[in-house]
């Protein structure tokens, strides 16, 4: 058990080292996530908030935080379909560690250390631009817990959909479905608290919330009972996404060890 | 001349009978890229049922610029789904393939693939435009044609900005994501930008010309707009083909080529 | 460690194809075919031993070496490595065995081969010390000292081969699987891959198992050569019956100035020949090699040589046509 755990916090400091490594990869991700926040900010200066109950530098607060959480996994339901499509997976079955384990371990490290890169970051473009911080400073490591598990929870269910790949050849179009629904129902740019009372209460409930508006709505109150919100929330939800990536990396090993590659 | 259409003609069906080879899965992927276009533009519309306007701006509005990049877009990548290779093909050598053929190389590497799903966003366009952006079908001829214009400032864009590794090789990857950096702007209304910002989007990134001007031109019924957007077309093209031509002596000078991946 | 390594009996396994992949096949019922991959094969082999598994491409070499590993389920049949029956066990097994896919990596691409090859010994529940100390040892043996500091992606295909062989020996298996491991290798590459492949086999005992469809790796590496073809085992025997049966001739082939040169010496015959470039056979039984090319450049200005073993196609039907197959040839056709 012991070596299990010990193993899997290697390959967690590998993907972060490899990240790291990578700084042209790391550079490209900062543009492209400056580029929503700076396009999406510029939308909430434009808008007529008066009355929403939601202020311009709340709703720039909001977004950098929001972004953050999507940018930081990445693609990884793309390394886990190479994996099964060049066969790289069969390797990997004959080790003493669980693949899944094993890759979403090697993922986790690579998103933490974008999402400190890509908060940071950010965090410090929103201060500029808004010239405050929504939240008292000892609120901080709850934010960034909540934030590193609503990108672990986009990750695992990114790491489901891979494996999809040894059923449908390619889990792109599934992929792109799902993060359009995890965009409105997780409130990427408009906070659910925007929404329609009946669709917000919907979203809310979904793991899609649990990914983005949950974390990100701290910034609009971020008290010690909206954090314990939070925080329950998307455990609950962590707990769901690891008996669906056990329950779906499970088959597919099952049909891949019967049917080969 | 008509040697070379027909040429282009052959590549482009030998191309989409590539793409429709397994028909099932591309008439899927293509259906499945228009649902995930319509969830998409859900954000808007939950935008616009809670704020009236977005500096003069609204649903129909936001709608139709979606559905202009989406036609433009999509139908870059159905029929020249090669311009997302092009960087890597210029580093990793592939180019000489295309050199060694008794035409200009730049159609064949634009056009070495076809992307099915590019089908998909084109058909998205139409009922975007008829459904939530509210036009006539008597809209449509313009809007295509505009839609045209677009896609072909869109296309001369990328190409020219991934020429840029036939000088320096190592900015590959960035080269590589470069088109989802102009996908990303283009979907979004621009008038809610500063000036400094739009001035950068008239010139050197000619974003504003891929959706913003084209659906200014619809809107106010303004023919020297509409003439703008074509005028881009002819200019952008030409600068592109003028860049990719420079690169291409440089090139063909033997200059070491250094692979980083 | 018990008398055996390995043991297969009976094993057979075969795929259910379907006529579409993809979607297509979640919606339409598509009719689905059988294909045996193995059609049901055994032997044994002892610790330390190392044995070749060769064979034409499709023949079953790896769907075999998958099943032994455990990534693959057979359809019927019985197996145990090391003790375990693979697809039962995989886990445990993996303890056992340090498997080599020649065209697959587990180093990881952009960091120094040091970084993989820690995370690999942690993975194998290693602890810093004996990791390290088996690090500097693999080191020295397979001569990667210089080069675990430098990212995989600097290296060469043969440097690369052999840190993915340090990756697969960092636990110590007893037995050690190799898939193609000399594909894509040039010829001093694969040389010096097999020197160091003997060595540690010699000095650490490890039982070797390698699939090929390359006659010459098995020559220097292995001691006996299983032959598969179209999912059954052809031959089993020693390496040197092999040689001194199958592989009695070879193919040398001259690049000379003159354009087509002539060699009246008996048991040999010309192969091919295009202009200044001609291939003959020599049979081994009625000549030595060295003579053929002494004569050659006695005769000829000769501009370059190549020696090489009968393409394994060939090694096949001479098994077929002396009638020395296992099976017969009607089942297997």
């Amino acid at each position: 058990m012991s070596n299990t755990f010990h193993a899997l916090a290697a390959f967690a400091r590998l993907g972060w080292r490899e990240t790291a490594s990578d700084r042209f990869g790391l550079l490209a991700r900062v543009i492209l996530y400056s580029l929503p926040v700076l396009i999406y900010s510029a939308i909430w200066q434009a808008t007529p908030l008066a009355g929403s109950g939601v202020s311009a530098e709340e709703a720039t607060w909001y977004v950098m935080a929001t972004e953050a959480i999507i940018f930081a996994p990445g693609y990884v339901f793309r390394e886990v379909e190479e994996d099964i499509r060049t066969g790289a997976i069969e390797a990997a079955l004959t080790r003493p560690v669980d693949y899944a384990l094993a890759r979403i371990a090697e993922e986790t490290g690579g998103t933490l250390l974008r999402l400190a890169v890509l908060g940071t970051y950010g965090g410090v473009l929103a201060w500029f631009a808004t010239g405050m911080v929504p939240f008292a400073w000892s609120a901080l490591p709850a934010v960034w817990t909540a934030a590193g598990f609503g990108a672990l929870l986009a990750l695992l269910v990114q790491v489901a959909i891979g494996f999809l790949t040894v059923w449908v050849g390619n889990p792109a179009p599934a992929y792109w479905i799902w993060q359009k629904l995890v965009f409105v129902l997780g409130g990427l740019f408009l906070p659910l608290t925007l929404y329609p009372a009946w669709l917000a209460d919907i979203g809310r409930l979904t793991p899609c919330a649990a990914i983005l508006f949950h974390p990100a709505s701290l910034v609009f109150d971020a008290s010690p009972a909206a954090i314990v919100h939070v925080l329950s929330w998307q455990v609950l939800w962590l707990a769901a996404a690891a008996v669906l990536v056990a329950a779906v990396a499970g088959a597919a090993t099952r049909r891949l060890v019967r049917e080969g590659i | 001349m008509s040697a070379t259409f027909g040429y282009l003609a052959a590549l482009l069906a030998t191309n989409l009978r590539a793409a429709f080879s397994n028909p099932l899965q591309a008439v899927s992927q293509l259906a499945l890229m228009v649902l995930n276009n319509l969830i998409f533009l859900l954000i808007w519309v939950l935008y616009f049922e809670r704020f009236p306007e977005l500096r003069g701006w609204g649903r129909a509005d936001v709608a139709m610029l979606y559905g202009v990049t989406a036609f433009g877009f999509g139908l870059m990548v159905a029929l020249a789904g090669g311009m997302r290779d092009l960087a890597r093909t210029i580093v990793d050598g592939s180019l000489d393939v295309h050199l060694g053929r008794p035409r200009h190389p730049l159609p064949s590497l634009l056009m070495s693939r076809s992307v099915p799903a590019g089908f998909g966003d084109v058909a998205s366009a139409f009922v975007i435009w008829l459904w939530f952006a509210e036009r006539s079908v008597s809209d449509l001829p313009l809007l295509v044609l505009l839609s045209l214009a677009a896609g072909a400032v869109m296309t001369a864009t990328m190409t020219a900005a991934q020429c840029v590794v036939f000088w320096w090789p190592g900015v590959l990857r960035l080269a590589e994501q470069f088109w989802e950096v102009i996908l990303m702007i283009t979907i979004y209304p621009q008038h809610v930008f500063g000036p400094a910002i739009r001035l950068v989007l008239f010139t050197v990134l000619p974003v504003a010309f891929m959706s913003q001007v084209p659906v200014e031109a619809i809107r106010e019924g303004d023919p020297l707009k509409m003439l703008a957007v074509f005028a881009a077309a002819i200019v952008y093209g030409g600068t592109a083909i003028a860049i990719f031509d420079r690169g291409l002596r440089r090139y063909q000078s033997g200059n070491q080529m250094v692979v980083n991946r | 460690m018990s008398e055996v390594a390995i043991v297969v009996e009976n094993l057979a396994k075969s795929f259910r194809t379907r006529s579409a992949g993809g979607l297509k096949g979640l919606f339409a019922r598509s009719a689905t075919t059988e294909v045996a991959a193995v059609r049901g094969i055994s032997f044994q082999i002892r610790p330390g031993e190392r044995v070749a598994f060769i064979g034409p491409n499709g023949a079953g070499k790896s769907t075999t070496l998958k099943m032994l590993t455990g990534i693959l389920t057979p359809s019927s049949g019985h197996a145990e490595v090391a003790g375990f029956v693979p697809w039962i066990e995989r886990q445990k097994l993996a303890q056992r065995i340090g498997i080599l896919f020649g065209q697959r990596s587990q180093l990881w691409y952009r960091l120094p081969v040091r970084d993989s090859l820690r995370l690999i010994a942690r993975i194998y529940g290693l602890d810093r010390d004996r990791a390290e100390a088996r690090l500097s040892k693999l080191a020295s043996t397979l001569a990667i000292g210089d080069l675990v500091e430098r990212p995989v992606a600097q290296l060469s295909l043969g440097q690369r081969l052999r840190c993915e062989i340090a990756a697969a020996l960092m636990h110590a298996p007893p037995i050690l699987l190799l898939d193609e491991p000399t594909i894509g290798l040039d010829v001093s590459a694969k040389a010096s891959l097999r020197d160091h492949l003997i060595e540690l086999s010699t000095e650490e005992g490890t039982t070797i198992l390698l699939t090929s469809h390359d006659t010459g790796d098995i020559e220097r590496i292995c001691e006996r050569a299983l032959v598969i073809d179209k999912g059954l085992l052809l031959l089993d025997r020693p390496l040197a019956a092999l040689r001194a049966q199958h592989l009695r001739h070879r193919l040398v082939t001259l690049m000379t100035e003159e354009e087509r040169p002539a060699l009246d010496l008996p048991g040999v015959a010309v192969a091919a020949h295009e202009p200044h470039r001609t291939s003959f056979a020599v049979d081994l039984d009625l000549i030595q090699v060295e003579r053929v090319v002494a004569t050659a450049l006695e005769r000829f200005s000769v501009k370059d040589l190549a020696i090489e073993n009968p393409p394994l196609d060939d090694v096949i039907r001479d098994i077929y046509r002396r009638g020395e197959a296992i099976v017969r040839q009607e089942v297997a056709a």
